[in-house]
């Protein structure tokens, strides 16, 4: 049997027994696992471990800043590297500080590993934001996450600087052992970190408070699967000579990972900013089903393995275009639910933008995919352009919606500078479209112009490479944009995100004849995911209709925590000076967000003359005013706790 | 007299979008692009004083490439000082 169909046999048995696991879960071997699981996230590797910050969110954080900083160095090789198809002598200049292009191979390269890097990063860490929300807002471990995004970027360094530093010294079958060591670094070392991701993921999903597992978490989990599999394969394949083993790792590290991790992302960006559910759930599953068992149409490679499988591989490539179609009209769809929320907000429109423009650049690069599987390799470069747009124009809308949306969600912050923002998008989209469809011009006139035989009219196709370039700038700009946008975002003066989840402890209610308000319902504590009965009064001997509450929000044993002096002399100042907790509050607002950090409230009760206390010793106060545990205090927290001490200690204090 | 007649049919808006800055430096760019290409576009003359200085930042490199990177070098030095005033503010 062909090593082809025993590689991909392997793979989706893979992936299938980790679906039905999954599903099923492992029984009574789930709590002894996830505490090896949890032991090994928090202590391994003693000491590194120990650098990383653990507090809720840091980890999808790292993972999106590297990703950033990836991101723009993709955007600026890729314009570097169309310009030199335009004028191959460009930076010349710089060539005494090293600059060398030759064929451009090595910018090609680097490029494409920019993007992937970049594309890995920012996806998966809009894909742990989903996972993270849907269990507690945390990962199981986030210095963990924190640890394996560093890790992974110096092992992407390592492979990038090793020809540099193989130059330099001499080495017997140097060529060989370099390709050894970037091996090892990229594949075998990228297949552990990944390994260790997917553990804080499965240990995070096994206490997300919803049965159901979002299309978001499904696809991030075969994502990562096939990834850790695929890259021992790619490595083992290569050490075995198994050149089918290697070409099927390839398709599916650069076929399927990406597309599915662009998928992950999307189906989390845009129904949770349409505020409405996934359109359909049967394309939604031939989506994600066809995905996983077909080849999709981008970075392909010649197949040389007879007409057989020449044939099978051609009807799977055609098969591969389903669920992209699939997967697209039903993000577009479930925009279209609510089109203003999503027009409104950057991320969103990005995600909605890729998943139109994906179809187009599906069907293209199926045609001249094929013309490259097939090896007949009469489309020229238009394989290459169709991909690498494929990668700057979806992949950058992708990332630019996991910056726009998944980044201050994570961060629990508001997007800042949202106009630059929507102002990125554009510039993505425009620049990306413009910039493929001027190079797949200039590839088509020179190959149309080679098969002429007049060689000299080759040289004026340059102008469309100039004008790509000119066009794929404005991607770069678009992600210095989307850089500052993140840094701005991220920053503690920024307003914090408004999340709209509510939470609540009551498990059904019923409603009495009469009329109410949502207002109203929210007041005594119903949540979205309250039970409503509407006409069944059940009768006590009182009479009165019954709230069933969770038996966990009256066996906590109430716990009388003193109220910190400061703040009894701060509602005594404030019952002195005649003001109203609205005005104080709006006098130490400093920046105006709403919200008070401690910094703020330091300086208020420094003024006040209550107390001039060190940075440190402000956290006991914020805690005890803090209900939502966000770290800063707003106008009603304040609020209960200063007419809770007006009401229990200022009033008994007076009688 | 309602309130409705007292308010003007048109206002402007005092919470200036960050992306004005955006637009208002690349239609300077764009501006600078142009005068820079009079002399191709009116090859019979040249502007005074702008004609003098586009030819000696012209051979700049010897490309055109490096029109973009500078905007690029200023775009990075843009992030760069964010992460320094981010630095600071902490």
């Amino acid at each position: 049997m062909e090593t082809v169909f025993i590689t991909a046999g392997l793979i989706l048995v893979t992936l299938a027994l980790v679906a039905n696991y999954m599903v099923q879960g492992i029984g009574g071997m789930a709590s002894p696992l996830r505490q090896v699981g949890l032991f090994l996230l928090n202590k391994a590797p003693a000491g590194l471990i120990d650098l990383f910050n653990d507090k809720a969110g840091s980890g999808v954080k790292t993972w999106m800043r590297f990703g950033m900083a990836w991101f723009f160095m993709a955007a600026l090789g890729m314009f570097l590297g169309i310009w030199h198809r335009y004028d191959p002598a460009a930076l010349n200049s710089l060539a005494s500080v090293g600059w060398s292009y030759d064929d451009g191979s090595m910018l090609t390269d680097y490029t494409a590993i920019f993007f992937s890097t970049a594309l890995n990063y920012l996806l998966i860490g809009a894909a742990l934001v989903a996972v993270s929300r849907s269990s507690k807002g945390r990962l199981a471990s986030e210095a963990s996450a924190s640890m394996v995004a560093v890790l992974l970027t110096v092992s992407t360094i390592a492979v990038l600087l090793l020809p540099a530093v193989f130059s330099l010294i001499n080495v017997d079958d140097g060529a060989e052992v370099l390709e050894t060591i970037q091996n090892i670094s990229m594949l075998l070392v990228g297949a552990m970190l990944h390994l260790a991701l997917l553990i804080n993921v499965f240990i995070t999903l096994g206490e997300r408070e919803h049965e159901d597992i979002s299309p978001t978490i499904w696809f991030l989990v075969l994502a990562l699967v096939a990834k850790i599999v695929s890259m021992l394969f790619a490595f083992f394949g290569d050490i075995a000579d198994s050149t089918q083993t290697v070409w099927l790792a390839e398709r599916v590290l650069n076929g399927w990972v990406p597309l599915a991790l662009i998928f992950a992302a999307a189906y989390h960006i845009i129904p949770f900013t349409a505020g409405k559910p996934v359109w359909s759930a049967s394309l939604q599953k031939t989506n994600m089903l066809f995905l996983f068992i077909t080849i999709p149409p981008f970075f392909l490679s010649s197949a040389d393995g007879g007409e057989l499988l020449q044939n099978i591989g051609a009807i799977l490539m055609a098969l591969g275009l389903l669920p992209l179609f699939a997967g697209s009209v039903n993000m577009v769809a479930t925009a279209a639910s609510s089109p203003e929320r999503i027009v409104k907000n950057p991320g969103a429109f990005a995600a909605t933008a890729a998943m139109m423009l994906l179809p187009i650049y599906a069907v293209g690069g199926f045609f001249t995919g094929m013309d490259t599987f097939v090896g007949m390799d009469k489309l020229g470069s238009m394989a290459h352009t169709i991909d690498t747009g494929f990668m700057s124009t979806i992949g950058g809308l992708m990332m630019l919606g996991a910056i726009f949306t998944s980044y201050p969600l994570a961060a629990r912050k508001q997007l800042a500078k949202a106009s630059n923002a929507q102002l990125a998008v554009w510039f993505t989209i425009i620049g990306g479209v413009t910039a493929t469809i001027s190079a797949l011009i200039g590839d088509f006139t020179a190959y149309a112009v080679v098969n002429s035989g007049v060689e000299d009219a080759v040289a004026s196709t340059g102008g469309f490479f100039l004008v790509s370039a000119a066009m794929f700038y404005f991607v770069t700009l678009a992600t210095i944009l989307a850089a500052l946008s993140m840094i701005h975002t991220g920053r503690p003066n920024n307003a914090a995100f408004a999340d709209l989840a509510v939470q609540s402890d009551i498990h059904s209610y019923t409603l009495v004849e009469g009329s109410t308000t949502i207002r109203t319902l929210l007041g005594r504590g119903v949540g979205i995911d309250t039970n409503l009965t509407i006409g069944e009064v059940e009768e006590d001997d009182g009479g009165s209709s019954l709230i069933r509450v969770s038996a966990q929000l009256h066996n906590d044993e109430v716990t009388e925590y003193p109220v910190p002096e400061e703040l009894v002399m701060l509602a005594q100042f404030l019952k002195q000076t005649k003001q109203s907790i609205f005005e104080f509050f709006n006098s130490i607002d400093l920046d105006g967000s709403g919200e008070v950090d401690g910094y703020e409230f330091q300086q208020a009760l420094s003024k006040a003359n209550i107390a001039d206390l060190p940075p440190w010793e402000m956290g006991r106060l914020v805690n005890a005013v803090d209900l939502d545990g966000d770290g800063r205090l707003n106008l009603p927290e304040l609020d209960i706790m200063i007419s809770k001490i007006r009401n229990d200690i200022l009033e008994s204090e007076e009688e | 007299m309602s309130n409705a007649t007292t308010l003007p049919d048109v206002t402007v808006g005092t919470g200036e979008p960050s992306s004005s800055r955006v637009f208002l430096t690349l239609f300077s760019v764009a501006l600078l692009g142009l005068l820079a290409l009079f002399s191709n576009v009116f090859g019979w003359d040249n502007i005074p004083l702008l004609g003098e200085l586009v030819p000696l930042i012209g051979n700049l490199g010897g490309s055109g490439i490096w029109y973009y990177l500078i905007g690029i070098l200023i775009g990075v030095g843009a992030i760069v000082a964010s992460l320094l005033s981010e630095v600071i503010v902490d």
